[in-house]
């Protein structure tokens, strides 16, 4: 078994954009639920938002790379106001059914053969990130070292990614830690004892929803600048992945989003090479190739639940801040 | 009786010389049940009104409808002429009506100190896009500690202040959660059950707390059953039986009026209980 | 069953105020165990009727998922009566609503309905408005 291969696959996935798009996601959702209490279950439809937003803007309405950024965030804030303005007055279960159906929606709405000829359809969209790769001043050949060795085009994608992931996680560190974050806080423990204080909780709630939102619509965005968009990745799959990540970390904590997405990935590509390696050696006898993928979500959804069970505060979260009632 | 502050006679839904806080026509239904059902209300300005009555009268839901946390069957009422009925509860408490829970609500995952910033208004660095620019707010945030730190010294709670308030005793909370609904310098501050689970040395400070208030201007309302505490402190006393006022007027003149004592306080309201206790048991006998 | 039965006066007791339930002898563990079961049960029921009738998938639970909170929600959270009926006009809705949308959008269809409902009456049909929070 080829050992190298195995680890510096693992290693490189460390500071993939695909990571970078993940730990963005989880930020988003970090301050939906780790910060304020809300429980959200459709950051893939933020994320599809910016993937078939951006996509859309670029290939039909003709947008420049700003313009089609600029028209998936309006549609991000537009959407997060639709889910919350009927929900969040009402109990917290409310706001996660209804992210669930709107998430499900919105992957109807974009697989429809009726709109295919805007949204590609089963088949998806592709070949709408040439003005970003048009700004790369990186020139030609291959940087960095191994197992980072990367192409100009893939380390443009990884610096623009975790900068962007950087930029959000100061700024939520700034916000947390501002008299806005301690209103937020006191909402996720106690929403009467806040409004006693004369503060417009719906109003706070919203802002958060929106805020954490834009941010997976950004984290959209990156996840679609190396790949094309295909509508079948943006299920309720990629909204467990996203909340794992998060958990994994720690849900209200700075580091957690990014670390724990770095760790994901890192466990999910040394399993896929080990398991390759281990079948194709013959070690292990009750699997073909082609099951190990399923096989890995599987140890995923397992890993999900023994966290929330044991060990629910993550890698760095603070046993003692956790509140898990709505 | 003659007093300064009704106009007239005390009775229940009298007016008064000078009321804070006008309340008509004021119901709660819950289903079959009503909880709350009253004509006429009105807290005088300035002074410290006790609210009294059995458990289940209404006090709670009284409380919780005129400060905007319950939404009423019937009713209107306004607040330095300001109407209030649907406001809500955010709205209420900037207008300078503050509450307290009988649950008290300190925030335990919430430094005391922080709990306290909490309770200031006008924060500017409470605005999302203001709160990213530290200079907008800093100045603001400084100027609430200091009126922060000076109230906890006022209620003995300074050594604590960055403890998180889930290490605080139940009555430690209870004075955090006065101090903060303080920090907005509120104009009426309404007190559920003050004296709840709080040890009698306590109680001497928390009552001297609500005399400073009165001293300060600000009207006080408060929900009680510690007789000797309302006795003492209250200029007026409200009380409530199933869901409406059946008396009203100053303590002393209120305390003997027989249909209160028979309601509520008790043939042996003024007997040390101690000795009641053994006299009932052994006249069962 | 729910109505009458001393299992279901407990049920409710436990959604309401769990630990009041528990401090009135009400053996919570069990009763939340029992729901999951019982509720089990009935879904797993459901699955056969529904692999007879149209098609047996490893995620056929999935597509119908949202579909179920519709029906519920609109229905009333709390009354399964309410979950019959919210399942009855969501199922007619999805299908009539086919001579008007694409039908393979016919499920959006029922994903906006409710949340219209959470707009308007979010203890929906048959529902209370006090459990609604």
């Amino acid at each position: 078994m080829d050992w190298s291969l195995v680890i510096g696959n693992a290693a490189a996935e460390l500071i993939s954009p695909t990571t970078a798009a993940y730990a963005l996601a989880a930020v988003g959702l970090a301050v939906h639920f780790g910060y304020t209490g809300l429980l959200n279950f459709g950051q893939a439809a933020f994320m599809a938002i910016g993937a078939y937003g951006f996509a859309v803007s670029v290939l039909y309405f003709g947008l420049p790379f700003w313009g089609a950024v600029l028209a998936s965030l309006l549609a991000s804030v537009v959407f997060a106001l639709i889910l919350g303005i009927p929900t969040l007055r009402l109990r917290s279960d409310y706001l996660a059914i209804v992210t669930i159906a709107s998430a499900e929606i919105l992957r109807y709405i974009v697989s429809t053969t009726s709109l295919a000829s805007v949204t590609g359809g089963a088949g998806g969209l592709s070949a709408f990130a040439g003005e970003f790769y048009a700004m790369n001043p990186f020139a030609e050949g291959t940087y960095l070292f191994w197992p980072f060795d990367v192409t100009a085009k893939d380390l443009w994608v990884r610096v623009v990614g975790w900068s962007i992931v950087a930029l959000a996680t100061l700024l939520v560190f700034a916000l947390m830690r501002s008299p806005w974050g301690r209103v937020v806080k006191g909402i996720r423990e106690d929403e009467d004892a806040v409004r006693s204080l004369g503060k417009n909780v719906y109003s706070y709630k919203m802002q958060s929803l929106v805020f954490g939102g834009a941010l997976g619509t950004l984290a959209g965005i990156i996840f679609i600048l190396p790949r094309s968009v295909q509508p079948g990745n943006y299920g309720t799959g990629l909204t467990f992945f996203i909340w794992t990540v998060m958990l994994l970390g720690g849900a209200a904590t700075i580091l957690g989003p990014v670390v724990g997405s770095m760790v994901f990935w890192v466990l999910l590509s040394l399993t896929d090479g080990l398991l390759q390696g281990l079948v194709n050696q013959g070690v292990i006898t009750f699997l073909t190739t082609d099951q190990i993928g399923p096989v890995r979500f599987i140890l995923i959804g397992l890993g999900l639940m023994a966290l929330v069970v044991f060990r629910p505060q993550g890698i760095f979260g603070n046993k003692k801040e956790l509140q898990f009632n709505g | 009786m003659a007093n300064d502050i009704s106009v007239g006679k005390a009775a229940p839904g009298c007016k008064k010389v000078d009321p804070i806080l006008v309340a008509d026509n004021v119901t709660r239904q819950f289903g079959g049940l009503t909880a709350v059902n009253v004509d006429h209300l009105e807290i005088p300005r300035g002074m410290i009104t006790a609210l009294i009555g059995p458990n289940g009268a209404g006090k709670t839901t009284l409380f919780n409808l005129l400060t905007g946390f319950d939404k009423p069957t019937t009713g209107s009422w306004n607040f330095e002429g300001k109407d209030l009925a649907g406001v809500p509860s955010y709205k209420v408490a900037r207008l300078g009506m503050v509450r307290t829970f009988q649950l008290t609500k300190a925030l335990s995952m919430l430094t005391v100190m922080e709990n306290m910033r909490l309770g200031a208004q006008n924060q500017p660095g409470e605005g999302f896009f203001a709160a990213l620019i530290r200079p907008l707010w800093s100045s603001f945030e400084a100027k609430i500690t200091t009126r922060a730190e000076d109230l906890l010294k006022r209620f003995k709670l300074d050594a604590k202040q960055d403890d998180f308030a889930a290490a605080l005793s139940g009555g430690q909370r209870k004075l955090l959660e006065m101090a903060r609904a303080l920090m907005s310098e509120p104009k009426l501050v309404m007190l559920d059950e003050p004296m709840a689970g709080v040890n009698p040395a306590l109680t001497q400070s928390l009552l001297e707390h609500i005399k400073d208030l009165k001293k300060n201007g600000t009207t006080v309302l408060f929900v009680e059953h510690d007789m000797h505490m309302v006795r003492h402190i209250s200029d007026w006393v409200v009380v409530m039986a199933e869901g409406k006022i059946v008396a009203e007027g100053p303590p002393a003149i209120v305390m003997k009026d027989q249909a209160v004592i028979d309601a509520y306080l008790g043939a042996h309201a003024d007997t040390d209980l101690g000795t009641v206790a053994i006299k009932v048991v052994k006249e069962k006998k | 069953m729910h109505c009458s039965t001393r299992l279901g006066k407990a049920t409710r007791a436990v959604a309401d105020n769990p630990s009041l339930a528990a401090a009135t002898g009400i053996d919570v563990e069990s009763i939340i165990r029992i729901v999951w079961v019982v509720a089990g049960a009935l879904t797993g029921i459901s699955g056969v009727m529904l692999g007879l009738f149209v098609q047996a998938s490893w995620d056929m639970g999935f597509s119908i998922l949202l579909l179920l909170f519709a029906a519920v929600t609109l229905g009333g959270l709390g009354t399964a009566f309410g979950a019959a009926v919210g399942a009855m006009v969501v199922g007619l809705f999805v299908e009539l609503s086919t001579l008007v949308i694409p039908s393979d959008l016919k499920f959006a269809g029922a994903l906006i309905v409710l949340i219209l409902v959470l707009l308007v009456r979010p203890q929906g049909i048959l529902g209370k408005a006090q459990r609604i929070g």
